[in-house]
């Protein structure tokens, strides 16, 4: 495991105010997030991790849930955040945290996160999570994840997958007036 | 399956009562496929009937009751029972056996959020009308697939935004759209913070609840008891926060005051917004939002907490309200659901020969909440569109919606109404619908 580099003042700083600020700081650090980028998601994921106090916990969620919107949008820090997500999937021992990294996951455009999401459609507790990752994922290789994984299904799973694939053709004009 | 009773026209006219207030029901109705006969009776089957839900359990023709909390059946089975001693519902916890029973002819829902667009689509598929709580969806995709629904399976489909039942919004909607504070160009809300909450531990589910039942379509988490009851509204999964919740009877009224229920054109929002962060709860509990309407040339905010405006001087405010401005005078509007008070201006003025009316369902008394239940009773009668339609409530929840993928993304975004899309903004387009847990779907 490579060790971490110094830690930038700035992320510093918000982790001090995430930590020990009061509510208002604390709201201040969450929508300074998106600056910092991609470089505090590490250090946020582990303060969540290892909350001491609830306002750590929610304080590193929503600092993390806006740096991984933004990150998303500007295209720019698209792969980084992929691959802090996907680090934090891996490391997580929360079954929750692995959840909401998978959730944030399906923001993405690109796909970069398609592989690990469709390794883990064999995973008992975590494949729900990720087929909605892929659904929402406009690539044609999320497509062609659900459909592999289709073809080797069977019963309501298959079901499941089935829905998402075809979700992908549905209009607005049409959602609603088709029964599954 | 027990047997359910079956009431009569004359004595759901004569002594029919829901619990809490007596209902009226419809007149009489005309048998085709799809609708109750003319000597039928209206069979509900009540689905979520906590808060709101129980509110509208028809004692006298009640076939089903579902929910997925005991404590609440019992409850409510106990207070049926109270009013009506010979009721015998059949009890539920899985609401697709409501919808397969074919002597149920409507329902209503009053489930958290997250369940309206699943069980309404589910309800007008096997052919039941639908009565469903406001909000109307959580997105945007999820309301067109309401009113797609609906409109395909010919229900009718009701929301419960009762300030289109309510004669106070109908006053200042007649008075503002007959040139009272002439050309619009502001609307201000203010309304009350969310309701904070402490930390909620996670426990083992209890055991009067169905916890997979009660997530549905929603993502799966641990179970705290800050969930049920109630407290789901200050979730952005399962609530939003009174942005989505009293926005959509606000923004209702709105809609209803400017004749804005079909603006088509671009909408431009945005919303900034502070969360707890002692607390799960992670839906603002303090939002400004700005709503742009180019085409009208209307600009909307909502601020929480705002200052709130009296209808008269010295008078205590409203709890939560808006006040219309135009370029000639300004008009407060207090509430906007069942409970609404506007100024003695608009209440005592009078539509000109040629002016513009707007339609209130008449009734014999002036409670709005029980005008737009018996709105919907007529209307499953004429097969007429209720006054709180689908479609009227999908529109003005959009606003509401647009406003959280606002705060979300924490920038403004231009939405165009009459394509339901964000302009060139594939990020937020992303935010149009949110994938279901399986085996929910639309």
């Amino acid at each position: 495991m490579q060790p971490d580099s110094p830690l930038d003042p700035a992320v510093r700083d918000l982790l001090y105010q995430i930590k020990f600020g009061t509510n208002v700081q604390r709201n201040e650090a969450i929508d300074s997030a998106p600056i910092l980028g991609v470089k505090a998601i590490r250090h946020l994921s582990r303060l969540m991790a290892a909350w001491k106090t609830p306002g750590q916990f929610r304080g590193a969620h929503e600092a993390i849930k806006r740096i991984v919107l933004n990150g998303y949008r500007t295209g720019g820090e698209e792969s980084a955040v992929t691959a802090e997500l996907l680090k934090l999937i891996e490391s997580a021992q929360s079954e929750n945290l692995r959840r909401e990294a998978l959730y944030l996951l399906g923001f993405a455009s690109s796909a970069e996160s398609v592989p690990a999401l469709a390794a883990l459609l064999d995973d008992q507790v975590l494949r729900e999570d990720a087929r909605m990752a892929l659904e929402r994922n406009a690539s044609r290789e999320a497509e062609s994840a659900l459909r592999t994984a289709q073809r080797r299904s069977d019963g309501p799973w298959r079901s499941a997958l089935d829905y998402s694939v075809r979700r992908r053709r549905v209009s607005l004009k049409d959602v609603g007036t088709r029964r599954y | 399956m027990a047997t359910e009773k079956r009431v009569t026209r004359r004595q759901l006219l004569g002594g029919a009562a829901a619990v809490g207030i007596p209902y009226i029901i419809p007149s009489g109705v005309l048998a085709q496929n799809g609708r109750p006969g003319a000597n039928d009776r209206i069979v509900f089957g009540h689905i979520g009937i906590g808060g709101m839900g129980q509110s509208h359990v028809v004692a006298d023709s009640c076939a089903a009751l579902c929910d997925v909390d005991d404590n609440k059946i019992k409850s409510v089975l106990d207070n049926v029972k109270k009013r009506n001693p010979n009721a015998n519902p059949t009890i539920y916890k899985d609401f697709r056996q409501v919808l397969e029973r074919k002597d149920i002819d409507a329902v209503t829902i009053g489930t958290p959020d997250h369940w309206h667009a699943v069980m309404t689509v589910m309800a007008c598929q096997a052919g039941k009308d639908v009565y469903s709580e406001k909000p109307t969806m959580r997105t945007i995709e999820e309301g067109r697939a309401m009113v797609n629904a609906a409109r395909k399976y010919k229900r009718v489909v009701q929301i419960g935004i009762q300030g289109r039942s309510n004669s106070e919004v109908h006053k200042a909607a007649e008075y503002v759209r007959n040139g009272g504070i002439g050309k619009v160009n502001k609307v201000v809300f203010w309304h009350p913070m969310n309701f904070q909450g402490q930390w909620a531990p996670e426990i083992p589910v209890p055991s009067n609840l169905d916890w997979e039942m009660w997530l549905g379509p929603m993502r799966s988490r641990p179970y705290t008891p800050d969930y049920h009851p109630f407290n789901f509204r200050w979730y952005m999964d399962s609530g939003g926060g009174f942005i989505r919740d009293r926005g959509n009877h606000a923004l209702s009224s709105m809609n209803l005051v400017l004749d804005n229920d079909n603006y088509n054109g671009l909408i431009n929002v945005e919303a900034v917004g502070t969360v707890q962060t002692d607390s799960q709860r992670d839906a603002p509990y303090m939002m400004d939002v700005i709503w742009e309407f180019p085409k009208r040339d209307i600009t909307v905010t909502w601020s929480q907490p705002g200052v709130a405006k009296p209808v008269k001087a010295g008078e205590k405010p409203g709890e939560w309200g808006a006040t219309y401005y135009g370029d000639r005078d300004s008009l407060v509007l207090f509430g906007g659901d069942g409970g609404a008070t506007t100024e003695e201006k608009a209440r005592s003025f009078q539509v000109p020969s040629g002016g513009e009316r707007t339609h209130l369902h008449p009734t014999s008394h002036n409670d709005a909440t029980q005008r737009h239940r018996e709105n919907w009773f007529d209307c499953i009668k004429t097969r007429e569109r209720p006054a709180g339609d689908v479609e009227i409530g999908r529109r003005s929840c959009n606003l509401c919606i647009l406003a959280v993928i606002a705060y979300r993304l924490g920038r403004k975004v231009s939405f165009d109404a009459s394509k339901d899309q964000f302009v060139n903004d594939s990020e937020a387009n992303r935010l149009l619908s949110e994938p279901m847990r399986s085996p929910w779907r639309i």
